[in-house]
């Protein structure tokens, strides 16, 4: 009889593996690698310029951006590439409006690009001599942290050979941009990712953010807060404001990797962390998740 | 007699004193040009002879490039970390390799003598123009992880 039992359970534990376990194919043994953000170099428009033909226009912008894209590949990182995009952008028929900073934006959006370098590239023509000017700029593609800023000089030279000197400007301050950027990734994996959580109310909701929950009896602002008090990774966290229809936390930390199982860890986890939390307090939510931003909506 | 055990004491003392200070010698190293790959700066070592001296002024680039930065290049934040000691510390085997085991040279493009010897108190002092293979240096400590590599 404990024989027929063993083969039993044997048999739901097989069974139990192949409905959950990985994937043979996919199985990589507990390896973790992390995953890396999206980076995207895409060139400075001013308004009512055209970001579709700029680049095609102005070779020195195209320079300046596979230059900078070259010191990126020099310490072993891929880039997104803007033109590819924007040739994926143009064939989808994504734009959907005139306005340049929509179209930018929407680039970004598609493209799925966590940090985007932005380059303006500045020429100088004297009598003694000419020069190139640029103006690098890092962000954080859903929250706009800076990451670097950095301006470039090629220095003046009798030349109109003005590719040679945009190559020169990038040349000059690439390094130090690159640096930098280095050293905020390592402030992001030491204290954690910048995310944003809004959370508001959908027409038909009962609820308001003073209503009161849970046992303590607690208004719903208070409940949220006391939660992202011990959920942000390192208790950091910053509330934009609250209203009585709408709480934004602008910026909320959670960490790169799970801390307990050291897979990667993403807003979709702590989304649904706080699925959790809004279902114990009797309160059904939708969540949407777009980049580094979660929308709760309170129903 | 009471006098000589007096003297032996204090000797003692000083020595004990000496050993438990630690002596930080000055970096004067400063940036003279540099590119995207390479930097070449100015170094001024000591040691017991020329050899020591040369050696001493090209790891001390070594010193302010890991710990300190250098002004004025494109390495002007530190590539390890501002806390020597705790760094070296965590990577003690690729540190004593670096520095004991002269690994080092191997990211040495040139060190060219400026200056003469010159006799200084703790030894002889010369000045080197010393030009680093800067992106050989950073995929080397990326390799062994002492720094992580781009990104997160």
């Amino acid at each position: 009889m404990s024989k027929i039992k063993f083969i039993a359970i044997a048999i739901l534990l097989s069974s139990l593996t192949a409905v959950f376990g990985q994937n043979k194919a996919t199985d990589s043994g507990g390896q973790v690698v992390t995953v890396q953000p999206k980076i995207m170099v895409i060139p400075y428009t001013k308004e009512g310029e055209d970001l579709r033909t700029i680049l095609e226009q102005d070779e020195n912008k195209r320079i300046a951006i596979a230059k900078i894209k070259e010191g990126f590949d020099s310490r072993g990182f891929t880039t997104v590439d803007f033109v590819a995009k924007l040739k994926a952008a143009k064939d989808n028929n994504i734009f959907t409006s005139d306005n340049q900073t929509d179209i930018k934006t929407q680039i970004v959006e598609m493209s799925g690009a966590d940090v985007y370098v932005q380059a303006e590239v500045i020429v100088e023509k004297g009598q003694s001599g000419n020069s190139v000017k640029i103006i690098l700029t890092a962000y954080e593609a859903s929250t706009g942290n800076s990451l670097s800023n950095k301006i470039g000089e090629s220095g003046r030279f009798y030349t109109d050979d003005f590719n040679k000197l945009a190559s020169k400007a990038v040349e000059s301050c690439i390094d130090d941009f690159l640096n930098v950027m280095q050293a905020k990734f390592t402030d992001i994996v030491n204290n954690g990712k910048s995310i944003i959580v809004d959370i508001s109310f959908s027409p038909e909701s009962e609820y308001r953010m003073s209503t009161e929950v849970g046992d303590d009896g607690l208004p719903l602002s208070d409940a949220i807060e006391i939660w992202m008090e011990e959920n942000a990774f390192k208790n950091n966290y910053h509330i934009q404001g609250t209203t009585d229809v709408k709480m934004i936390f602008d910026d909320v930390r959670i960490p790169l990797k799970d801390q307990s199982t050291g897979n990667n860890y993403n807003p979709n986890k702590f989304g649904l962390e706080m699925f959790k939390f809004f279902k114990k307090l009797g309160i059904t939510i939708g969540r949407d998740v777009k980049g580094s931003t979660i929308y709760i909506t309170i129903k | 007699m009471k006098n000589i055990s007096l003297i032996i004491l204090t000797v003692f003392a000083v020595m004990a004193f000496n050993a438990c200070r630690t002596i930080y010698p000055s970096a004067e190293v400063n940036y003279i040009s540099g590119t995207e790959q390479t930097v070449t700066v100015r170094s001024v070592g000591i040691g017991i002879n020329e050899e020591k001296a040369l050696i001493n002024a090209e790891q001390k680039v070594f010193d302010v490039l890991f710990f300190r930065g250098l002004p004025q290049s494109n390495q002007k934040l530190p590539m390890v970390g501002s806390d020597e000691s705790a760094e070296k510390t965590k990577h003690k085997d690729y540190f004593n390799k670096f520095y004991d085991g002269k690994r080092h040279k191997t990211f040495v493009m040139s060190s060219i003598p400026v200056s003469g010897l010159t006799k200084v108190k703790g030894g002889k002092s010369i000045t080197v123009d010393v030009k680093i293979n800067l992106n050989a240096l950073r995929s080397d400590l990326e390799t062994f992880g002492v720094i992580r590599k781009f990104g997160y």
